[in-house]
């Protein structure tokens, strides 16, 4: 315990805001540790799970084919698909609608190894912030912009299905009256 | 269990059945033994190898689905033999497999998926390459993709064994085993789409919800077929307010999880863009949508002002047949007791009536027979040729009777005994047919009944007075008549009565032929008669069937005029017997009736066009409750719009008399309301609500209001009673022919993918019958000179109308002579068809007539 001189000594010099002020003034010469962000940014670990997106075969095709696996397995629900046949290239299934809502998503990448054909992946983003909280339920052109901005490199599209619809079609469209499909 | 077998599965003792299969045993013992081609509705095939098992004492390996359990029995299938032999199996289904499973639509639902997770090795050793087919179609909804196809030929199988179309068949051998129509022509079968739904994997699958959903993403609701009476049940599923497919399960409901092509392939109806989803007014023939507070204001205000001025008789109801029991009773009651006229009535009234109050008359009752009886009867005489048609499931019992249980099917009809290439057709699987002339069933029947008169030797049963009595009513009627008329000679009759009196469980089913068509009435009373001389009635085993087109056939018996009063109201007296449907128009054209409610109901279409409409003008007030805007909604000032039976609660009471819960599977679409809902809500208007809080609260009091079922002794009395009462019979028809030459006969009637107009919104049902077609022989085209797809021009000698034109098709199972017009487009044709009325029922008939072809003049 100080004796009460010392105290009053203290409150008249400021002495404990010198202190302060040395600590402070010492740390210039101190090599920093913290990043300036947004200036400045980490380089993330490889696997970092970031926003989900969509990948592209090396043609531009999208790779989804609408099984809905990934929304089975997300354990938050926050992927919707509806399948539907192409219109351009009948018998092709494609998700018609896709929507990933970011708000929900815990990241867990779970749909991402869900996926049969490799169609996701988690990039790297992670500045997701924004005025409308809307613009967070992502639609697959936006996943796909993501998609095409992060995954540059692109696989070489197997070959087999595309090819066999463009051949079943040209030969039943005109022979046969449900090769486009029908409303029921 | 009869005859207990005992038998050791996996180390667990169990008893099962004398006769039990062994992978059946299995699920005794809590197994489940991985199968293909086994499937419990079919005969074992033993080709897929999967379900093996070891068996003490046998060196080698045995396939479950074919051997039958045994005393003493010691079977195992966890051993690492049987696991390796499976492994092998898989290995080769999997070997050729495209493994395509998140774009195949059995995907989640797929034997192979589940078996292959449990069953199968981790690494293949197939190192060539797969075969690959082309993808194909059956026909335009059932697509065909043979590389995941594991040649179990359950599909082929189930057409067989089942449907009996046998359009199916495997070709080639080995890898490149194909399942196809024979000889690669397009497959022109029943769709029934069993083949979709028997097959294990994604081989064959359904064209019409093609990559729409996911097995876990549907909603599975159970609800009743609406098509016709068979009254099946079948599983619907929704995502959403769409539905997406229909199912069924296997063994379960009247069906037993079969459908035909109405209930697979007919739900595009419901989500129809064309569906009416807002009240409509319809003033000066411009239609502007109103609020349902508004529709249903001006609908209480306007019953309440002709009420006021012309009286409640002046208001007529009519109801269609696709409300369920407790809309019709709702219907009654708000027709009855809050607007208070007796004439309303039903659509049961375009037939049903006539089967409900012969049989009524009869026997006291109309659940004379279940379909079981069907299948174990030993003969069954059917009236109706066209079931198929008409009654596919009703006709899958008679055609597993007749090919499982050996059981002789005798067909009285006016169709060929030739079928039309895969179509099962009732008269060509009969092992006695008889062709006769169109319309002339009444006259067969009253041979018949001479026949039985004369042999029929008095019984308990049979008393002598009446035995007597009906030789005598017969006795002016000659055979030499009966076969000029009908062109069945005595000889056959005499083999058809001995033989439906000689069998131990006799069943006989009538068709729309008889009940529909000119003396109905007369001629059900006189099929009560045949049945009670033959004694294949009112006994075990035996029975009479009326088939019929309404989902709610056995629901309304009487139609709606001779109906009791609702509870509570049994003292008020209101009740006299009101009009039924044709007088209601007839009162309309008198200027009678000023105000129609019609609901579910298009009279415009089913009786004849002009006069209707003619009739519709003059009313002041038609209020229409429809799912679409038919003909006669386009004629309403107020056009409701209802909810279809998937967006409503209830129950229907089938041909057979089983009252069956329909459910609701999605809300209904737009703003439209289920019948009851509507009813309440115009009641509540008129200052008399029902105070119903649900469709179960309806339930309750209609069940509690219907009469008590008469009971064993009432019923003999009753039968007896019957018996006493005096009998005159007269030919129906005079034996001479008016003389025209080169007369075709017509019939409209239903066909196997259409059932009146609600069909024709089922895109998937118009893609298995595009046109709208006129049927005729092909021999009888070829005499006219015409080819499939011309139009023919069609008077009539009779009607006052002119002539009109229609595009032909060919059809096998037609009698020369005959033609078949569906009724999905016959309106047109009805014009010129004799129009009468039953005398007794008020059954209105138009559906037959005689009619001229000529070609048309091509213009070149
Ligand atoms: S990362 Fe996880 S939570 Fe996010 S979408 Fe994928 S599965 Fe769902
Ligand atoms: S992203 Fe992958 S898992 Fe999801 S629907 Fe598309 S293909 Fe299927
Ligand atoms: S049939 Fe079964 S295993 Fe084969 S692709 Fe379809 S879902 Fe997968
Ligand atoms: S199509 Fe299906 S049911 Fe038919 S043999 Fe192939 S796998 Fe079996
Ligand atoms: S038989 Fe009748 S009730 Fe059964 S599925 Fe076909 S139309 Fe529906
Ligand atoms: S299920 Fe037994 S051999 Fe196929």
């Amino acid at each position: 315990m100080k004796s009460r001189f010392s105290r009053m000594v203290d409150a008249v010099l400021f002495s404990e805001i010198l202190k302060g002020l040395v600590l402070t003034f010492r740390h210039i010469f101190v090599r920093s540790i913290t990043d300036t962000y947004p200036h400045q940014k980490r380089t993330l670990p490889p696997g970092y799970r970031g926003v989900i997106v969509h990948l592209r075969y090396d043609d531009g095709t999208e790779k989804c084919v609408g099984c809905a696996l990934c929304e089975a397995a997300c354990p938050s629900h926050c992927i919707t698909v509806v399948s539907a046949e192409d219109p351009v290239l009948p018998q092709r299934r494609i998700a018609a609608k896709y929507t990933l809502d970011v708000t929900k998503c815990v990241f867990c990448g779970f749909c991402v190894q869900a996926c049969p054909v490799d169609a996701l992946a988690s990039s790297p983003e992670y500045e997701m912030a924004t005025w409308n909280k809307r613009d967070l339920v992502m639609d697959k052109k936006a996943m796909l912009q993501l998609g095409d901005r992060y995954f540059p490199k692109r696989q070489k599209r197997p070959p087999y299905t595309e090819e066999r619809f463009a051949l079943f079609n040209k030969l039943k469209t005109s022979t046969f009256p449900a090769a486009h499909k029908i409303a029921v | 269990m009869n005859h207990p077998v005992r038998l050791t599965f996996n180390g667990k003792e169990i008893e099962v059945e004398k006769g039990t299969l062994l992978i059946e045993a299995a699920k005794v013992a809590g197994a489940e033994l991985p199968h293909f081609c086994y499937h419990p509705k079919l005969k074992y095939d033993a080709n897929c190898r999967m379900c093996i098992v070891e068996i003490e004492k046998m060196p080698k390996l045995q396939t479950s689905c074919s051997t039958v359990v045994a005393e003493g029995m010691v079977v195992r299938s966890n051993t690492d033999r049987v696991k390796e032999a499976q492994n092998g199996v898989m290995a080769f289904l999997l070997g050729n497999h495209p493994l395509d499973c998140p774009e195949c639509d059995q995907g989640g639902e797929c034997q192979l998926q589940d078996f292959a997770h449990r069953y199968s090795p981790t690494v293949g050793s197939f190192g060539e390459t797969k075969r690959v087919f082309e993808k194909e179609y059956f026909g335009p909804l059932i697509e065909k993709e043979m590389n995941r196809c594991v040649s179990c030929l359950r599909c082929v199988r189930y057409c067989d064994e089942v449907i009996g179309a046998n359009a199916l068949g495997s070709m080639d051998r080995g890898s490149v085993t194909e399942i196809g129509g024979f000889a690669h022509h397009p497959l022109d079968c029943e769709f029934c789409g069993g083949c979709i739904q028997i097959c294990p994997v994604g081989a064959l699958t359904s064209r019409a919800s093609m990559y729409d959903y996911r097995p876990w993403q549907v909603k599975k609701t159970d609800t009743i077929c609406t098509y016709c009476g068979d009254g099946c049940l079948m599983t619907m599923e929704t995502i959403d307010d769409k539905v997406i497919r229909t199912s069924s399960k296997l063994g379960v409901g009247r069906n037993e999880g079969d459908l035909c092509a109405k209930g697979f392939f007919g739900y595009g109806f419901i989500n129809h863009q064309e569906r009416l989803t807002r009240p409509i007014i319809i003033q000066n023939g411009k239609m502007q949508q109103v609020t349902w507070e508004w529709a249903i204001k001006k609908a209480a205000s306007d019953f309440m002002a002709i009420k006021e001025k012309y009286g409640p008789e002046a208001i007529g109801g009519i109801i269609g047949a696709h409300s369920t029991n407790e809309e019709t009773y709702l219907f009654y009651k708000l027709m009855r007791d809050i607007i208070g006229t007796p004439h309303v009535d039903s659509a049961a009234r375009y037939g049903d009536v006539n089967a409900h109050q012969a049989l009524n008359a009869a026997f006291s009752t109309t659940c004379l027979m279940r379909y079981e009886d069907i299948v174990g009867a030993d003969l069954i005489l059917s009236f109706a040729g066209d079931m198929t048609e008409t009654n596919p499931i009703c006709a899958i019992k008679v055609k597993e009777a007749v090919r499982k249980n050996k059981a002789k099917l005798i067909a009285i009809d006016a169709f060929n005994t030739q079928r039309d290439t895969y179509k099962s057709h009732l008269p060509h699987i009969a092992s006695l047919h008889l062709q006769i002339k169109m319309g002339t069933e009444g006259v067969v029947i009253l041979g018949l009944i001479k026949i039985l008169a004369s042999q029929a030797t008095p019984s308990p049963v049979l008393s002598a007075d009446y035995i007597q009595r009906m030789k005598q009513a017969t006795e002016s009627i000659s055979f030499e008549m009966i076969e000029a008329i009908s062109g069945i000679s005595k000889a056959t009759l005499g083999e058809v009565a001995k033989r439906y009196a000689g069998a131990s469980k006799a069943v006989l089913i009538v068709g729309s032929a008889i009940t529909r068509n000119s003396n109905g009435y007369q001629n059900m009373l006189n099929i009560a008669d045949l049945a009670l001389l033959a004694g294949q009635v009112a006994k075990e085993g035996a029975g009479i069937l009326a088939l019929t087109d309404c989902p709610n056939g056995g629901g309304d018996p009487s139609g709606g005029s001779e109906r009791p009063a609702p509870v509570g109201r049994e003292n008020a007296g209101v009740v006299t017997r009101g009009k039924t449907l044709v007088e209601i128009i007839d009162a309309v054209e008198r200027g009678e009736i000023k105000a129609l409610y019609i609901v579910g109901d298009n009279p415009v279409r089913s009786l004849p066009q002009k006069r209707v409409e003619a009739a519709f003008k003059k009313l002041d007030l038609l209020i229409c409750q429809e799912l679409f805007m038919t003909e006669t909604a386009a004629a309403a000032d107020i056009v409701l719009p209802a909810a279809s039976f998937a967006e409503k609660e209830g129950h229907y009471t089938s041909q057979e008399g089983e009252a069956q819960k329909v459910r609701k599977a999605i809300d209904p679409i737009g703003t439209s309301k289920p019948d009851w809902a509507v009813f309440s809500l115009i009641a509540e208007k008129m200052n008399a609500p029902f105070g119903f809080k649900s469709v179960n609260d309806i339930w309750k009091e209609r069940v509690l209001s219907l009469p008590p079922a008469p009971t064993l002794e009432e019923m003999v009395s009753h039968i007896d009673a019957f018996c006493a009462a005096p009998r005159q019979f007269i030919l129906p028809f005079a034996a001479s022919s008016n003389g025209i030459k080169d007369l075709f006969h017509l019939q409209v009637g239903k066909t196997l993918s259409h059932a009146g107009k609600m069909s024709t919104y089922a895109d998937g049902l118009n893609l298995i019958t595009p046109n709208q077609s006129i049927l005729i022989h092909p021999d009888d085209a070829e005499r006219l000179g015409i080819v499939a797809g011309e139009t023919i021009e069609i008077s009539f000698p009779n009607g006052d109308t002119g002539s009109i034109q229609m595009p032909i098709a060919l059809s096998n199972r037609l009698a020369l002579g005959t033609l078949f017009v569906p009724e999905h487009c016959s309106m047109e044709i009805k014009r010129g068809l004799p129009f009468e009325t039953d005398p007794v029922t008020h059954v209105p008939y138009g559906n037959y007539g005689q009619v001229r072809l000529s070609k048309v003049a091509v213009a070149v």
